[in-house]
C-alpha cells in the first residue's frame, strides 16, 4: 500500500511516499489498525492501549474533537475497559462512516474554495496540458519541477 | 512576518490513507487550510465514487446500464472532456469504460478469470460506444458503465493543492494515497523529498523525487495482482483483451498537474513494451521500471543515480 509518511523526515528521509494505487476496504483497514495496536496478539485492546494509539496515531479530527475516552466508550458500552478485535473492527468503521457519511454540503462555499480556481478552470488547464504534450511546448517546461535521483541498483 | 510552522493532518479518502503537510503562520490558520482542502476531497469522492450508490457518477451509470442519455453539469462535463482526450493520446488505451472488467477480475482470489467472462464484458468495453457533445452524453447500447477511478483522484489532488493555495499555503503538500501535488517547495527553498517504491523490493526504494512544484504520480502492477502460470497478473487491463497488460512494472511521471502525471504514467503501463518510447517523446521527467529490472529515465542528473542493469 502506498501512504505518506506521517511527518516531515520520515521514512528514509522521504516527506512522501508514491506507488501503485492500492484499494482496502474500511474493515481491512481498521483490522489493519487493530492489530497495531494489539501489537501482543492478546485478542483485545485495553482503554490504555487506546489511547497510547489515539495520541500517536493522528486520527481524523472529528474522532480527537470527540476525545479518546468518549470514543472508546462507544466501541465499549458495557464499560468492560478492552474490546475485542470483532467489535473494534466493527465499531471504529460505524463511527467512520457516521462521521463521513453526511458528506460535504454542495451548497457550502468557503472564503478558500471562493478565492480558488473553479473545477471547471481546474480541468480546463489539466486538458489543455494533455493536449500540448509532446507538441510544440517549451522542452525546457518542465525542468522546474523537480528531479528523480538516487536510483537504488 | 510571522515564522511557517509545519503542520501535518492525515486522513482516509477515496479508498486510501492521504496526507496533508502544510507550513502555515498559525496552527489556525493550517486547520482551516486542511479543512477547506479536505472538504473539497470529499466533495469530489461523494460526486465521483463508484463504490457510493448514491454518488453522481452512480446514477450517470443507471442511464449507461439501460442504455440512455442525459446532460451533465460543468465539472462532470470537464471530466468527460479530459476524458476522452485521455483516450485519443492514448490511442483508445486509457479508457473510462474500462472499470466493466472488473467484474471479471478478483485480485484477492488468487484466481484467473474464465476467458468466457471477459468476452462478455469486451463488448460493452470502449469509449468510442459513448457519444459526447457537451453536455448531452449517449451510450449507444445497454450494460455500459464509466469509471473515473483513474482520474478523479488525481484531479482531487489538483484541486485540494489549488484550495490549500487559495487559503493561504505557499509550502505544502497534498498526497491521497501517492498521488502528490505540491503547492510550493519548504520554506528554505528546499523540495519535498518523495520515495518512489521498488517494485520488487518491498519496504526499498527505486529513487527520489525531489519535488519543488507541480505533482508526481506513479503507476504499477505490485499492488493488486495474481500470481499464476510463472506470471504476475496487475491491475491494470488492457481494454480490448480484458487482461493485464505486460511489460513494466512501475512508472512514475511528474507534471505541472497530478491529473496529466497520472495520465501519463497509466498510460505508459498501458502501452507495456512500447511505453518507454511513448514517455521519451513528451518532454516530461520520468522513470520507469520493466519487468526485467531495466530502467529508463528522462529529467535526472546524470550523476546522481545508478540504473539497475
Amino acid at each position: 500500500m502506498s501512504m505518506g509518511i506521517a511527518a516531515a523526515g520520515g521514512s528514509g528521509g522521504h516527506q512522501a511516499v508514491s506507488g501503485a494505487s492500492s484499494y482496502s476496504t474500511p474493515t481491512a483497514k481498521m483490522s489493519n489498525l487493530y492489530s497495531q495496536i494489539d501489537s501482543s496478539g492478546s485478542g483485545t485492546i485495553s482503554q490504555a492501549q487506546f489511547n497510547q494509539a489515539f495520541a500517536t496515531k493522528n486520527p481524523p479530527g472529528v474522532f480527537k474533537a470527540a476525545g479518546a475516552n468518549s470514543v472508546f466508550k462507544q466501541l465499549d458500552p458495557k464499560g468492560t475497559g478492552s474490546v475485542s478485535q470483532a467489535d473494534f473492527v466493527t465499531g471504529m468503521t460505524g463511527l467512520m462512516r457516521s462521521l463521513r457519511g453526511a458528506g460535504p454540503s454542495a451548497t457550502t462555499s468557503t472564503l478558500a474554495t471562493s478565492q480558488a480556481a473553479s473545477p471547471s478552470d481546474t480541468l480546463a488547464t489539466s486538458l489543455a496540458s494533455l493536449n500540448q504534450l509532446g507538441g510544440s511546448s517549451d522542452p525546457s517546461a518542465s525542468n522546474g519541477l523537480g528531479t528523480l535521483v538516487d536510483l537504488l541498483a | 512576518m510571522a515564522a511557517l510552522e509545519f503542520h501535518s493532518f492525515c486522513f482516509p479518502a477515496m479508498g486510501t490513507n492521504c496526507q496533508l503537510q502544510l507550513y502555515a503562520p498559525s496552527t489556525h490558520a493550517a486547520e482551516h487550510a486542511a479543512r477547506v482542502s479536505i472538504q473539497e476531497i470529499r466533495r469530489i469522492e461523494f460526486r465521483f465514487s463508484r463504490y457510493r450508490p448514491d454518488s453522481d457518477l452512480s446514477q450517470l451509470n443507471l442511464i449507461a446500464k439501460a442504455g440512455g442519455s442525459l446532460q451533465v453539469d460543468g465539472e462532470t462535463a470537464g471530466l468527460l472532456n479530459y476524458a476522452f482526450a485521455a483516450y485519443r493520446r492514448s490511442g483508445g488505451l486509457f479508457d473510462v469504460t474500462s472499470g466493466l472488467l472488473r467484474r471479471a477480475w478478483d485480485f484477492k482470489s488468487g484466481r484467473l478469470p474464465e476467458q468466457r467472462t471477459l468476452d462478455e464484458l469486451i463488448p460493452r468495453v470502449g469509449l468510442d460506444k459513448v457519444y459526447w457533445n457537451e453536455p448531452q452524453l449517449s451510450f449507444s447500447q445497454p450494460g455500459m458503465e464509466l469509471d473515473f477511478g483513474g482520474i478523479a483522484k488525481e484531479y482531487a489532488a489538483d484541486r485540494a493543492a489549488i484550495v490549500c493555495m487559495a487559503a493561504g499555503v505557499e509550502h505544502g503538500l497534498v498526497d491521497l494515497g501517492g498521488d502528490i501535488r505540491v503547492t510550493g517547495p519548504h520554506p528554505d527553498g528546499q523540495p519535498w523529498q518523495i520515495g518512489i517504491r521498488h517494485p520488487r523490493r518491498n519496504g526499498e526504494w527505486l529513487a527520489t523525487a525531489l519535488l519543488h512544484r507541480g505533482a508526481l504520480a506513479t503507476s504499477g502492477d505490485y499492488e493488486r495482482c495474481i500470481q499464476a502460470n510463472g506470471r504476475r497478473f496487475g491491475h491494470i487491463l488492457h481494454p480490448g483483451t480484458g487482461w493485464p497488460v505486460q511489460g513494466l512494472c512501475s512508472v512514475s511521471v511528474m507534471a505541472e498537474q497530478c491529473l496529466l502525471a497520472g495520465t501519463v504514467c497509466t498510460t505508459a503501463m498501458l502501452k507495456g513494451d512500447r511505453g518507454p518510447d511513448w514517455l521519451a517523446s513528451l518532454n516530461l521527467p520520468y522513470l520507469w521500471m520493466d519487468e526485467h529490472g531495466e530502467c529508463g529515465e528522462h529529467s535526472w542528473p546524470a550523476s546522481a543515480h545508478r540504473v539497475a542493469a
